[in-house]
């Protein structure tokens, strides 16, 4: 017969830790579970059963760990509140120092490629490449939620003070410690794509980012409600009134962010900037049904186009040449918003036929 | 194995803590082990979910709770009823044993004649 390779205080520990990870128990409650089990097992054995026999059958009558963790939580409300406090402090911490980490890695892209490159197409090469794997890095990070939360869950049951404590490093390097010298250089740097690299491509690239972040932003937060995964159906489908504006507005930033790319031809630079529309209205447009797509289109533009219009007839009115470029945006603007709307919806329609057959 | 309604389990726990305290301090698996060989074995109950209530009723004064180390080295949360858990048994012993007798004496009633009439009709 095989040793047996069970081991009680392991399995003891397992066990509570399953029930200490929902997040209900204080350090007392497991020290208290853990003598409990070690009894039950030991007056189990006295009864003729192996250790591992007895463990299981006192783990049984422990109760599930589901049970535990209701009847704890009804007793164990500072350990809610306490973990709420955690929650706002890290959250705190997080939010100044991964953008300020961030900064200073992207900052150091740009001074670290300028002084071995200067102005030249390698260095818009790199630029832009770095900023499109940035993009990717954004959305890969989004995707990422649930197993993000699941990693903090977990801390912050096994040790709150000691995630937080550590959240607040960071926090103190980057706020405090370092050089003032370096801090002037990250806010210089950031301009860089547009002034010393003198790349319209690597500029654009690099509001391509800025925006794709907002935009990564903004998925976060208006999915919080839904229970479905992160994905563009469960963005899209039935989007809130405040949603679809703050979409809108986003959009309008990207959209005008084409205006860099000088074309040379003012109808081109227009049809760029109306794609960018078309993209978002065949979106909405895919993802609703029929009845509610215009009011969903109207929120979500209606912004867009207000802005367009009378920011441009100012900046029209301004211009000392004859161009009055602003019909022309405005144009391509809505003929794009209905051509995506109306291509959204056949898409749609000829997919439900597609499926129905 | 008698499985008691929820809500019966929930409330009678306390006073039962309580009484087994009365006798003498004890720690949590103890007092587990107490129930059951009254009960002989008959009362099933989610043992773990006895210390939420000793949480509970440690946080009211009824009992008290020490740690003391125990032959084998381990931690154990020893529990003794304080004055005002006397009083508090004292005062749920004479509820629990208003309404057993309530029960007791709505259980022997004799039925109402008009239910007996009811009764010989359906025959």
């Amino acid at each position: 017969m095989e040793p047996s390779t069970f081991n009680l205080q392991q399995s003891v520990d397992d066990y509570i830790s399953v029930i200490k990870s929902q997040g209900s128990l204080t350090n007392a409650d497991v020290i208290e579970l853990t003598a409990h089990l070690h009894d039950a097992t030991e007056a189990l054995q006295r009864n003729n059963l192996t250790e591992e026999e007895a463990f299981l059958i006192a783990r049984k009558r422990l109760g599930h760990a589901e049970i535990l963790t209701e009847e704890y939580a009804k007793v164990n409300t500072t350990v809610t509140i306490n973990k709420t406090w955690a929650y706002l402090f890290l959250g705190f911490n997080l939010i100044y120092s991964v953008p300020a980490i961030l900064l200073i890695g992207i900052c150091s892209v740009y001074l670290t490629v300028y002084k071995f490159y200067e102005v030249s197409t390698t260095s818009t090469i790199i630029i832009t490449t770095f900023h499109l794997l940035f993009t990717c890095f954004v959305w890969y990070f989004v995707k990422q939620k649930n197993k993000i939360s699941k990693f903090i869950e977990k801390q912050m049951n096994e040790n709150m003070s000691r995630i937080v404590l550590i959240s607040f490093v960071p926090m103190v390097v980057f706020a405090f410690l370092l050089p003032k010298l370096l801090r002037w250089n990250i806010y210089y740097a950031l301009v860089y794509p547009g002034h010393k690299f003198s790349s319209l491509l690597a500029e654009f690239s690099q509001l391509f980012a800025i925006i794709n972040i907002l935009l990564a932003i903004l998925s976060l937060v208006f999915s919080i409600h839904k229970n479905e995964g992160l994905n563009l159906k469960a963005l899209f489908e039935k989007p809130s009134i405040v949603a679809l504006i703050c979409f809108g507005f986003v959009i309008e930033l990207f959209a005008a962010s084409t205006r860099i790319m000088q074309t040379g031809s003012i109808m081109l630079n227009a049809a760029i900037f109306g794609m960018v529309y078309f993209m978002a209205s065949f979106l909405i447009a895919f993802y609703n049904k029929g009845g509610k797509v215009n009011k969903y289109i109207f929120f979500f533009c209606a912004l867009g186009v207000s802005l367009e219009t009378i920011v441009g007839m100012r900046a029209d009115s301004f211009r000392t040449s004859d161009n009055q470029l602003t019909i022309y945006f405005v144009s391509a603007m809505l003929i794009c918003i209905v051509a995506g709307r109306l291509l959204g919806t056949s898409t749609k329609s000829m997919r439900n036929l597609k499926t129905a057959s | 194995m008698k499985e008691l309604n929820k809500e019966l389990m929930a409330s009678s726990l306390a006073p039962i803590v309580l009484l087994i305290l009365r006798g003498q301090e004890s720690y949590g698996y103890q007092i587990i082990q107490e129930l059951r060989d009254k009960t002989k074995g008959q009362l099933n109950v989610a043992e773990g979910t006895l210390y939420p209530v000793l949480k509970k009723m440690e946080a009211k004064e009824w009992i008290e709770g020490n740690w003391k180390k125990a032959e084998s080295g381990r931690e154990r949360r020893y529990y003794a009823l304080t004055d005002k858990g006397k009083q508090e048994l004292e005062q749920q012993y004479s509820q629990w044993n208003f309404i057993n007798d309530l029960i007791h004496k709505l259980w022997n009633h004799p039925l109402s004649t008009s239910n007996s009439l009811l009764m010989t009709i359906s025959q």
